[in-house]
């Protein structure tokens, strides 16, 4: 995350014309990887997730003069990320016929994907996440992998912390009886 | 540290995915020389634009001024009506009129002479011995 006075330059940079292209290339420097991460966790296969990334930065570009540094930078892509990532997944549930409440079709073929190389602990517990319904796998994957503070998912998801503190706890208990069963 | 923890703590905050070599910098560099070219908007200097704040301000100065035109109008005209009355001043020459709205009102012969009086108007100009 950048400190305050940086946001700031880069947000005055974006809305001069003039500057606005080199201030979005840094931009993209900054957040591909963390955003990466995010869209990754919830897609899980890596062309998805680059296709989805690429998408984000488009979409992030073309409105960019709709950005006014109301809210945070990164909130702002994160927001964008999570909406692609949203779409996306609806679209594919559609396309295989599956329910909102079980992405397990997601982790299917985790075993033989060229970009995981997790030992067996860490492809059950990824089966276990991809059990979660979707918005907990979100906010259980921005808690416990990325250690983000409540306030910060608050803003992005629009949820209290309040809601978003119960709904990691009921995460972590079903993870917990994933692995009782198992 | 409570049950759930408990079961965490077994793994590591590694998800187990990862990225080719080098991605996030190519990611970068490709996805920078992809941005499509964004259009500068700016307004051309036409005359218009030029003269458009000098006839605004015309506008607006005429229109206070149809305003106080407007106002003026019609403050004389209400005053016209009280004034001078054409139909009122040819009725009123005949007095057997004034004789009537005398009688239909409760005005007695004492009341007009006073008023005539602080009105500075002899009553002996009229001539008719019904007021003197």
């Amino acid at each position: 995350m950048l400190n305050k006075e940086k946001e700031e330059e880069l947000v005055k940079r974006l809305q001069n014309p003039k500057e606005c292209r080199q201030a979005f290339t840094e931009i993209i420097s900054l957040y591909s990887e963390p955003l990466y991460w995010q869209i990754r966790k919830m897609v899980v296969s890596h062309d998805d997730a680059n296709d989805l990334l690429q998408n984000t930065f488009l979409k992030a570009w073309s409105n960019i003069e709709y950005f006014r540094g109301e809210a945070k930078l990164s909130t702002w892509l994160y927001k964008i990320a999570i909406n692609e990532t949203i779409s996306f997944l609806n679209k594919e549930r559609q396309r295989q016929n599956e329910s909102i409440d079980d992405d397990a079709f997601l982790v299917a073929s985790l075993e033989s994907d060229e970009w995981f190389d997790g030992d067996e602990l860490q492809l059950e517990l990824q089966r276990a996440i991809a059990s979660l319904p979707e918005k907990q796998r979100l906010i259980f994957n921005m808690k416990y992998f990325d250690d983000m503070k409540y306030e910060d998912m608050s803003e992005i998801l629009g949820t209290s912390v309040g809601a978003l503190k119960a709904s990691y706890h009921h995460a972590v208990k079903k993870i917990e009886t994933f692995f009782k069963r198992n | 540290m409570n049950k759930n923890e408990e079961i965490l703590s077994r793994f590591s905050k590694e998800s187990g995915y990862k990225v080719p070599e080098g991605y996030f910098e190519d990611f970068a560099k490709k996805m920078a020389a992809s941005l499509p070219e964004r259009e500068i908007k700016t307004e051309k200097a036409t005359k218009w634009l030029r003269i458009r704040p000098y006839v605004y301000m015309a506008a607006m100065f005429a229109g206070v001024w149809c305003m106080m035109y407007l106002f003026n109008d019609m403050k004389g005209r209400t005053g016209s009506e009280y004034g001078y009355n054409e139909q009122l001043a040819e009725a009123m020459e005949d007095n057997q009129v004034a004789r009537d709205v005398v009688d239909m009102s409760n005005i007695d012969d004492y009341d007009i002479l006073q008023q005539m009086y602080e009105d500075n108007v002899d009553p002996s100009v009229f001539g008719d011995s019904s007021i003197n």
